[in-house]
């Protein structure tokens, strides 16, 4: 398990980099020209995306033509998780957004940087380094097992991180001697940056141990990996202090500067901003939109609610949850009740083509599921697919909205929906009096009005 | 989004399956009891397909437990408080980050900047904090890490709920007819 941590720099690399794209070049850019991550020179990162007139990093070019004949012999060990990881990241810059036909088409490019070249750990093993195995805390409705975490290559990076953390010692023995999956890539991808002194990186090196003689030696030299187990070394920098605390000090700076820039490449619109405050400030704005969809969605299924036999619905979406991923839970058995077992076929083809609809499309893309509706011939849900499209494309993308103006703006689009959707009269009167109850916390007056 | 495919999948399944067991579909509650039983079992879905690895994971669940516990007692929807002060601070934030930008800065100031600057951060890192769930215990590093898988994660929510609901919406009529 020791060389795990190291794995993650080597391994991916190949895997979720063959498959980049022209298509997402803007986006890989994006990734590209943000400040990397210090990882280590040494340590192979993902070939930068095919741009090189454009990237400014000094990555070197020849990457992209390794990454050709890369293409073939790529087993990556983490095949789908590579992918999926790597079109997280392309999907959540906000530049992805603009190249809509490479929503399937994978990824990687984006990588071009330091967290794609994390994403190969795998995720268990990462889980494993990482903080120590709780006994899962009940929540109460949820008896499925989820065995599989979720390949988030944030998460993995952070991993990384942690991992580093958890084992320090190992981990410098392994560093020098990349691990092999991709050894021509290693070697194309080597991150020819003198100026990079900082040698450990993130690698995992704490500068906080006894050892500060060692960790005094002038910037000046390439990486010398010192192999003492149990220290963790830390190069210091030319012309910075040497003693052991500005050195911490140091490393946890350059760590918090790192999620920084991994937030900052999450959170749409955030690149342009400099500072950290105001960068927290838009993360924060971010996460409380989010959440606020969460709420505003789950008021919605609420509404719905009522007309929706929950018992037929999840066994076939169980079926075909498990047919598509192969699980195997035994939710699944006990979910024998099928309501629906003859249409079940047609049914499962509609929702499926809905699942793949909306996991490989976007939400900006209301003709795709305009067309999909008229398929089936329904008169509304263009309408409403549309509206809601828009408008979701349209808050989702914009960072700058207040709170009101996203509650007004969900507000108006449920009302359009409501509408156009087939909620009786009644209901639909009732659900916007409970709407604006809950801005004005007067629900309890409406429900005795009612 | 085409990321984590799997993740959205665990969180619709246990979104379903707790919908389905705590009976959302009955007609007995009311329709402020029924989101808040939703939004429940949402997040509950989230923290379980998420896993026990991060932090906020088991905060939300520990929550979510506590939760239950109270509102067996006709408890005032505490998450409702919750939002509004949230975003009375978020407002706070932002007005006193407008009156600060306008302020010019010299040299002299250079040093009262810097001080300026790091109570800014503090006081969001305080706001980011209230916001993902688990957050006091956090140092500044693990605070920003679990704010990230955090974002990903309702990010996952968020599209998993949409799907659900459209697939709820839409083929109705389709599913009926062929019964």
């Amino acid at each position: 398990m020791a060389a795990t941590p190291f794995a993650f720099f080597t391994s991916p690399s190949s895997p979720s980099l063959t498959q980049a794209e022209p298509a997402s070049a803007h986006a890989a850019l994006d990734l590209a020209s943000a400040p990397r991550l210090p990882i280590r020179n040494r340590h192979c990162l993902p070939p930068p995306p095919p741009h090189p007139s454009l990237r400014p990093n000094p990555q070197t070019p020849p990457a992209p033509a390794s990454a050709a004949p890369m293409r073939h012999p790529s087993s990556p060990p983490p095949p789908q998780e590579l992918p999926a990881a790597g079109a997280e990241i392309q999907a959540l810059t906000p530049s992805s957004s603009a190249g809509p036909s490479s929503s399937t088409t994978p990824i990687g490019g984006g990588g071009g940087g330091s967290f794609t070249a994390l994403l190969g750990l795998p995720t268990s093993q990462a889980m494993e380094l990482l903080l120590p195995r709780l006994a899962p805390p009940a929540p109460a409705p949820a008896p499925a097992p989820a065995p599989t975490f979720p390949s988030d290559p944030h998460l993995v990076d952070r991993a990384a991180r942690f991992s580093t953390f958890a084992s320090p010692s190992p981990v410098s023995p392994s560093s020098p001697s990349p691990t092999p999956p991709p050894p021509p890539a290693a070697n194309a991808k080597r991150k020819a940056d003198p100026g990079d002194r900082t040698s450990k990186g993130k690698a995992a090196k704490k500068g906080k141990t006894a050892a500060g003689a060692d960790e005094s030696k002038p910037a000046g030299g390439g990486d010398g990996e010192d192999e003492k187990p149990a220290y963790v070394h830390v190069r210091a920098r030319r012309g910075q202090a040497t003693d052991s605390h500005s050195l911490a000090e140091r490393a946890r700076r350059e760590k918090i500067n790192a999620r920084m820039e991994l937030l900052k490449e999450l959170v749409p619109g955030c690149s342009k901003v400099s500072g950290t405050a105001l960068v927290l400030d838009e993360i924060i704005n971010h996460v409380q939109s989010l959440q606020r969809q969460v709420e505003y969605l789950s008021m919605r299924l609420a509404a719905v609610n009522p007309r929706v036999d929950f018992g037929g619905l999840d066994s076939f979406l169980t079926t075909e949850c498990g047919r598509l991923a192969g699980l195997n839970c035994k939710n699944g058995i006990d979910l024998e009740q099928v309501t629906w077992p003859e249409m079940g076929v047609h049914g499962a083809r509609h929702l499926m083509q809905l699942q793949q609809q909306f996991w490989h499309g976007d939400l900006a893309h209301p003709h795709q599921v305009a067309s999909q509706w008229e398929k089936r011939g329904d008169g509304h849900p263009p309408v409403f697919s549309n509206s809601s499209s828009s408008l979701f494309g349209y808050d989702l993308t914009s960072s700058g909205k207040t709170c009101m103006q996203t509650y007004i703006l969900y507000l108006t689009e449920f009302i359009c929906l409501s509408f156009t959707s087939s909620i009786s009269g009644l209901d639909h009167v009732f659900l916007s009096f409970a709407l604006s109850g809950v801005f004005s916390k007067c629900t309890d007056n409406v429900k005795r009005v009612l | 989004m085409q990321g984590s495919k799997q993740f959205k999948r665990a969180i619709l399944k246990n979104l379903v399956l707790g919908l389905r067991k705590r009976g959302v579909a009955s007609r007995d509650m009311s329709f402020h009891e029924r989101k808040s039983a939703v939004r429940h079992a949402a997040d509950a879905a989230l923290a379980a397909a998420r896993g026990t690895a991060p932090c906020w994971s088991r905060s939300l669940a520990a929550e979510l437990s506590r939760g239950q516990d109270a509102q067996l007692r006709p408890a005032t929807s505490a998450s409702e408080e919750y939002t509004p002060r949230k975003m009375t601070m978020c407002k706070r934030i932002s007005r006193r980050r407008r009156s600060i930008r306008a302020r010019p800065k010299s040299k002299a100031t250079a040093k009262a900047a810097d001080v300026l600057a790091r109570v800014m951060v503090r006081r969001r890192t305080r706001a980011l904090r209230d916001i993902v769930p688990g957050g006091r215990g956090m140092d500044e590093c693990t605070l920003l890490g679990e704010t990230l898988d955090y974002a990903v994660s309702l990010k996952a929510q968020v599209d998993t709920m949409q799907l659900l609901l459209r697939a709820l919406q839409a083929p109705k009529n389709p599913m009926l007819m062929q019964q």
